[in-house]
């Protein structure tokens, strides 16, 4: 009876765990991939209708930065503010106009934060810190302890 | 064997970032001689070392993002206040009525939305003032009937309803729009846009707010900043308000970028 009532205990809390687990490494996985959550550093391309007093030239745009003047008006997440040469450029001509295919745009670098994934973390440390006291009760309450 | 493994990993996942945050103390002031801003003119030595024990050498090259003025002779330079104008919109005020309605009718005035927003910039702003004697200033208010749209929409179409005006420094506009699980957008220059809807998924919007303020400092989002006790990192955002030794030394170097006073 007892060997019966230690498998349901370690079958319960083994699911338990399996459960949190998965949980926890979406939580990780999100917490680590901006670009495919969509948070993070924004590059964001505004279309403008006059060509404006400064602006810069561009010949050879990184991906990142092609991506945004291809997609006007929509932010396009760039995971890292190293995966672009825009601010170097912004800080080296004073302007965030530019000029691609004879279009101009201007460029804005924003930032987009999501904090839900860390407050999933934190309530998922709180849960496995229960799970793993509630295993430890049960074990010391055991008779076959 | 399992619930000691189980307790280890919580454990362990709780108390590395503080612990982190402080085992590298010793090493902070022994490297302080090492730390510098290097055009800054205005940031001595002790003023780095009033900072509580977060000045290291950056491991990122720091980048300054406006040259102050050189102090005149006998003044002692402190940054200026931080105007700010405090965009409310329609849904801010909806949201929060209807928020604080589960405790009784309410109906909120205009100061009472402006008490709320500033409660929040001055809450938010309470780490900039203690560290950097940074302190932001609710110095105009204004109330937008806003369309419907993502943050992105509202942050461009807020600055083009209510363009700064001369003297206001910073745009802070507060929504009740949400857009998925977006609490804040920062366009990492003059303004930001914080939705009161996070508060819904506890996230405190003062936290949010000093976040948002951080990226006007040029500090960056450290994600998934498991191991940094920062208020700049997706994970720990939501419980710290303290910055990293990068995100530190950022904000001590972009310090007067809003202008400089002296004493």
């Amino acid at each position: 009876m007892v060997l019966i009532d230690l498998k349901h205990k370690i079958l319960f809390f083994s699911i338990l765990s399996v459960i949190l687990l998965v949980f926890t490494a979406i939580d990780v996985y999100a917490l680590s991939s901006p670009v495919q959550f969509h948070y993070g550093p924004v590059l964001y391309a505004e279309k403008l209708s006059a060509k404006p007093t400064n602006y810069i030239a561009l010949t050879d745009p990184d991906p990142y930065l092609l991506e945004a003047l291809s997609n006007p008006s929509r932010d396009v997440f760039i995971g890292s503010w190293d995966n672009t040469n825009l601010d170097e450029l912004v800080e080296t001509y004073q302007t965030n106009n530019v000029e691609y295919n004879n279009t101009y745009y201007t460029v804005t670098m924003v930032s987009v934060d999501v904090f839900i994934y860390g407050t999933f973390f934190l309530i998922l440390i709180f849960s496995w810190i229960v799970l793993g006291l509630s295993f430890l009760i049960t074990q010391v309450r055991s008779p076959s302890s | 064997m399992l619930a000691t493994a189980l307790l280890c990993f919580s454990l362990l996942l709780v108390l590395l970032p503080a612990v982190l945050a402080t085992s590298s103390e010793v090493e902070k002031y022994e490297s302080l001689e090492e730390t510098v801003c290097p055009i800054n003119p205005n940031l001595s030595l002790e003023e780095l070392l009033g900072l509580p024990g977060y000045v290291t050498v950056a491991e990122e090259p720091v980048e300054i993002l406006g040259i102050p003025p050189g102090p005149p002779d006998g003044g002692t330079p402190m940054p200026a206040p931080v105007y700010t104008m405090i965009i409310i919109d329609d849904d801010a005020e909806t949201y929060i009525e209807h928020a604080m309605s589960k405790f009784g009718p309410v109906d909120f005035s205009w100061n009472d939305l402006c008490n709320w927003a500033n409660r929040i910039l001055e809450d938010g702003d309470d780490p900039f003032e203690s560290l950097f004697n940074i302190n932001f200033v609710a110095s105009q208010y204004q109330y937008w009937y806003s369309p419907s749209g993502s943050l992105a929409d509202l942050l461009y179409e807020g600055q083009n309803a209510f363009p700064k005006p001369a003297g206001i420094d910073v745009t802070f506009i507060l929504t009740g729009q949400a857009e998925g699980t977006i609490a804040g957008r920062s366009d990492c220059n003059d303004a930001f846009i914080v939705t009161a809807t996070a508060a819904a998924a506890f996230c405190p919007l003062v936290n949010v707010w000093q976040h948002e303020a951080s990226h006007l400092y040029n500090c960056p989002d450290h994600d998934p900043g498991f191991f940094t006790w920062c208020i700049m990192s997706y994970t720990w955002g939501m419980v710290t308000k303290n910055w990293c030794n990068e995100c530190t030394l950022q904000i001590a170097c972009n310090k007067y970028r809003f202008g400089t006073i002296y004493v």
